[in-house]
């Protein structure tokens, strides 16, 4: 009895990886690296959505995501709803290509994350625009763009192994 | 038993697919309708984020630990690769402040004395609250970051927020453990300020990029660049006289000022509480 409680603890907590990651990625956007607007971390967040909605849509519930996006969206000072939207928007549509995706190689799903993290950029950027009436600094811009683009594959090779680690 | 269990699914799996439908289409559209809501509100909305960023503190202090950590430890091995040259700075440095020093009481006597002789009534007294930077909220429209103090520690809306090169922001939410600061590069930013030695009034607007704009300068000259920048205190919010940045550029008519402040290198900021009453 005791040993089926642990297993379960155990499956509970490997389950529950996806979710907690997203967690700390939220909360890693926000660790004070310095208060210039040039910081790598702004935009990571999005990377578990799109990871974990590809591989183990099972273990990322939408609800939670959308909860998630709002509770970011609380934290992070900004319009309320644009993280929920985003969120959402990117976890229905990544669990919809995800077909297109599995057992692809990985420069492909890179391209596919190059395309989602500019049309995320774009919803922030409209967003942005009609909340607050301004344009964005588009050398800012255009430097949160390239840094995501260049961390992914750090950021998947950690991913990978939860994923295999939640499998076995 | 199990036949009549499977028909129930049939029948109840196309509603249960629509409620599914139904209830994203709804969640879609309820985020799209509180972005403006949320920009307007301004009791509800910055409530819950209050209490929220200060059901997290705790998890902020403890993420924030690791970092700081590594950029002390950064930052003592670049003082002992350069212990000789800086030493050399700190030398030249003191002597330089030891003049200003002499400057400085002699400046306050005359002006204790002037005071005196014009029966000018005593200036409020600024105190301050010391606290550490433990989240960095700032986006691409927005330039906030979170202290771990806040009402339980005196802080309130509205405070001038200090590090020891400058102002830095204001305290635009107040929780009870921690707070929002709105840094002065925000687009929300506006501050009255004044020009020195010109001694012209002015209004400090943010544009979230790192060098604010002066605003409503009656006399817009070359002559300007590297004037100090210096909180006018009208309006009350502010003390008078802390010093914000230097006039560095003329773009397109409008006049640029470079803070003092080095916002990568902040960590630990004052909060001013001031008064007239």
């Amino acid at each position: 009895m005791p040993n089926l409680i642990s297993q379960n603890l155990v499956k509970f907590i490997k389950n529950s990886l996806p979710g907690f990651s997203l967690f700390i990625f939220i909360f890693f956007t926000m660790v004070p690296l310095g208060l210039s607007p040039y910081k790598f971390s702004t935009y990571i967040a999005i990377v578990p959505i799109f990871y974990w909605s590809i591989y183990r849509p099972d273990l990322f519930p939408i609800y939670f995501v959308f909860i998630a996006g709002l509770l970011y969206d609380f934290i992070s000072g900004g319009p309320l709803g644009q993280w929920g939207l985003i969120f959402l928007l990117l976890r229905i549509g990544m669990e919809s290509q995800r077909r297109i995706l599995i057992g692809k190689k990985f420069n492909v799903e890179w391209l596919a994350f190059t395309l989602v993290l500019l049309i995320v950029l774009f919803i922030v950027f409209l967003i942005g625009f009609l909340t607050y009436g301004t344009l964005v600094n588009f050398t800012e811009f255009i430097f949160q763009i390239i840094i995501n683009i260049v961390f992914y594959p750090l950021i998947i090779l950690v991913m990978n192994k939860i994923k295999i680690f939640i499998s076995e | 038993m199990k036949e009549s269990q499977n028909q129930i699914t049939k029948i109840f799996l196309p509603v249960k697919l629509l409620a599914g439908r139904f209830t994203l289409i709804f969640l879609i559209l309820f985020s799209v309708a509180i972005i403006p809501i949320s920009r307007f509100d301004q009791n509800i909305t910055p409530s819950v984020r209050v209490f929220l960023i200060d059901a997290f503190t705790p998890i902020f202090n403890v993420i924030s630990h690791p970092v700081y950590f590594a950029k002390n430890t950064v930052s003592e091995l670049n003082t002992i690769f350069y212990l000789r040259s800086e030493v050399k700075r700190l030398t030249e440095e003191n002597e330089k402040l030891m003049n200003w020093q002499q400057v400085g009481y002699r400046l306050t006597y005359e002006n204790n004395s002037l005071r005196e002789l014009l029966n000018v009534s005593e200036e409020p007294a600024i105190q301050n609250v010391s606290a550490r930077i433990i989240a960095d909220t700032s986006g691409l429209f927005v330039r906030t970051f979170i202290i771990n103090a806040g009402s339980a520690n005196g802080v309130k809306k509205g405070q001038a927020v200090v590090s020891s090169r400058g102002l830095v922001g204001r305290v635009s939410e107040a929780g009870i453990r921690s707070s929002r600061v709105l840094q002065i590069t925000d687009m929300n930013s506006k501050i009255p300020v004044i020009v020195s030695p010109s001694n012209q009034r002015a209004i400090l607007a943010g544009d979230n990029s790192d060098n604010s704009k002066l605003l409503f300068l009656t006399d817009k000259n070359e002559d300007l660049i590297n004037n100090y920048v210096l909180t006018s205190g009208h309006g009350g919010l502010f003390p008078p006289g802390i010093r914000i940045g230097t006039v560095s550029q003329f773009v397109n008519g409008s006049v640029r000022v470079r803070p003092f402040v080095n916002w990568s290198q902040v960590e630990y900021v004052k909060v001013l509480s001031f008064s007239k009453d």
